[in-house]
């Protein structure tokens, strides 16, 4: 469904990617993990269409994204859902406004329609009661999930998440973790996620890409544990300064 | 040495141009937004009560004293030259020509286009706008458009009421201090006063909003990273445009007058 193909791009004149190239079949969840500033948003972007690469295809069921326009770009985005790293909830709207937005700007649902959606996904995010609330009124925790159920209640296919769980504590990261799992299995999703949440993360992915030096090294994961014996890959998941790879 | 100052000056230059193209590019893809429907009315009557709105109590201020400066000047001017009498053209045409357009244009960026940059500005740092562009919007309709119809509105609304007031606090100097007969006072205003000086000074104004709406926004759509980058958009919003209103004001003044 997703086929990245020697991505290369430059920003302010470094390459962040020089050559990325992974897949990732339909109803699965891949991981993009690797040290801080090695391009794991940048990559992101690129398959959400907010980045174009300098060089290679970013392919969504055959459709190069990066030279998708206007109402083709629209439409295509209309599968998508993506959950930013700090919400990116509008301020100046409640939580049942921020979440009714999309369904009101790009659809022609009845208010007691939308109240019936917006009410169902607050629901599945564990929610309920929170509509009235301003983003400033929500602790880290519930603007992750309001995020979430306004990536969720235009049914997208495709859900990109960049960098959930940063930023809150270990059992919030845990509850956040179970809820992207059970919306991967209940709405048949395929996902995304860049995370720094080593190894917790191998529990609801399948498939991983670790990007070094510009590009990805992929594995499968079964079970929560990588199927892979890359030195790269292993060093960093497991923690350890020794190894090929020397982090400052 | 020489060589390196040439270049320097040469890149310079091509920066500017290339900014200067960037911001004609985005002023065109907001008129294409402003003219394919639907326009966001609640959002465009929220941005004239700030813009406008908001403002009255500082344009009245402002007004007030600038006309009453201007009947002291001007008629101790005047007197030299005996010409008290026409006080009442002198402060109604400097202000509905020149002063009126211009102050309200500097007013009202230094008040609400500075709030419009910043406030563009942190959504983009805080990646709203991109949240606006994957919900496959597009974000000048929402944020551009509305600012820059609210901009025209009440930048002609606000220069009405600075000019109207800027007359009266010249007629409580002029006449209520200096004595006057108040009949001098109006009656040689609306002897001199002709509608192209009024329309003049709305299009002046028009044009003003303009530059504001479209400067302050693009300098927030456009921001750096982080509250640094959005400090400086926001006071390089407020000296560009001021900069930008007293340049075409030049332009404006020699082809409309």
């Amino acid at each position: 469904m997703i086929e990245v193909s020697a991505v290369f791009k430059k920003l302010s004149g470094t390459e962040v990617l020089r050559g990325v190239s992974l897949s990732l079949e339909r109803g699965r969840f891949l991981a993009l993990i690797g040290p801080s500033g090695s391009g794991k948003s940048v990559l992101l972007k690129h398959l959400a269409g907010l980045i174009r690469p300098d060089r290679g295809h970013v392919l969504i069921d055959g459709v190069d994204v990066g030279a998708t326009r206007g109402r083709d770009l629209e439409q295509l985005r209309r599968r998508f859902g993506f959950l930013f790293q700090n919400g990116a909830l509008f301020d100046s709207l409640t939580s049942y406004d921020n979440i009714a937005f999309p369904l009101r700007e790009k659809t022609d649902l009845e208010e007691d329609e939308i109240r019936e959606k917006v009410s169902f996904v607050l629901e599945e995010v564990g929610l309920a009661g929170t509509e009235d609330k301003y983003p400033s009124e929500l602790s880290g925790g519930m603007v992750k999930r309001t995020a979430l159920a306004r990536a969720l209640v235009m049914d997208p296919e495709i859900i990109f998440f960049d960098e959930p769980t940063t930023g809150l504590d270990p059992i919030i990261a845990k509850s956040m973790l179970d809820l992207f799992d059970a919306c991967h299995h209940r709405l048949n999703l395929t996902g995304v996620i860049v995370s720094h949440n080593v190894p917790d993360i191998f529990r609801i992915v399948n498939r991983v890409a670790m990007l070094h030096d510009g590009k990805a090294i992929c594995a499968e994961v079964r079970d929560g544990a990588i199927q892979s014996d890359d030195p790269v890959l292993r060093q960093f998941t497991e923690g350890t300064q020794e190894g090929p790879v020397t982090y400052k | 040495m020489l060589f390196r100052g040439v270049t320097s000056l040469g890149s310079k230059g091509v920066f500017s141009l290339s900014r200067a193209g960037s911001m004609g590019l985005f002023l065109c893809a907001s008129f294409a937004s402003l003219l394919t429907p639907p326009l966001k009315w609640k959002r465009v009557v929220r941005q004239i009560d700030f813009i406008g709105w908001q403002s009255i109590s500082l344009i009245c201020l402002t007004g007030a004293f600038t006309g009453m400066v201007l009947s002291l000047q001007g008629f101790n001017t005047l007197r030299r030259v005996g010409s008290e009498s026409l006080l009442g053209p002198l402060v109604a045409l400097s202000l509905i020509r020149e002063l009126g357009p211009v102050l309200t244009a500097l007013l009202v960026t230094g008040r609400a286009g500075s709030a419009i940059t910043a406030e563009i500005a942190i959504m983009r740092n805080n990646e709203q706008i991109d949240a606006i562009e994957l919900m496959g919007l597009n974000p000048l309709r929402y944020l551009v458009v509305p600012n820059i119809v609210a901009s025209l509105i009440a930048m002609v609304l606000l220069t009405w009421i600075f000019d109207v007031v800027g007359v009266l606090g010249g007629y409580v100097i002029g006449v209520r201090m200096l004595g006057l007969p108040v009949g001098t006072y109006f009656g040689e205003i609306s002897r001199y006063l002709e509608m192209s000086d009024i329309l003049g000074g709305t299009w002046k104004s028009l044009t003003f909003g303009l530059i504001m709406a479209w400067t302050c926004c693009y300098k927030g759509y456009t921001t750096g990273l982080g509250a640094e980058g959005a400090g400086r958009a926001t006071t390089q919003a407020v000296v560009r445009t001021s900069v930008l209103i007293l340049i075409w004001d030049f332009f404006m003044t020699s082809l409309v007058f």
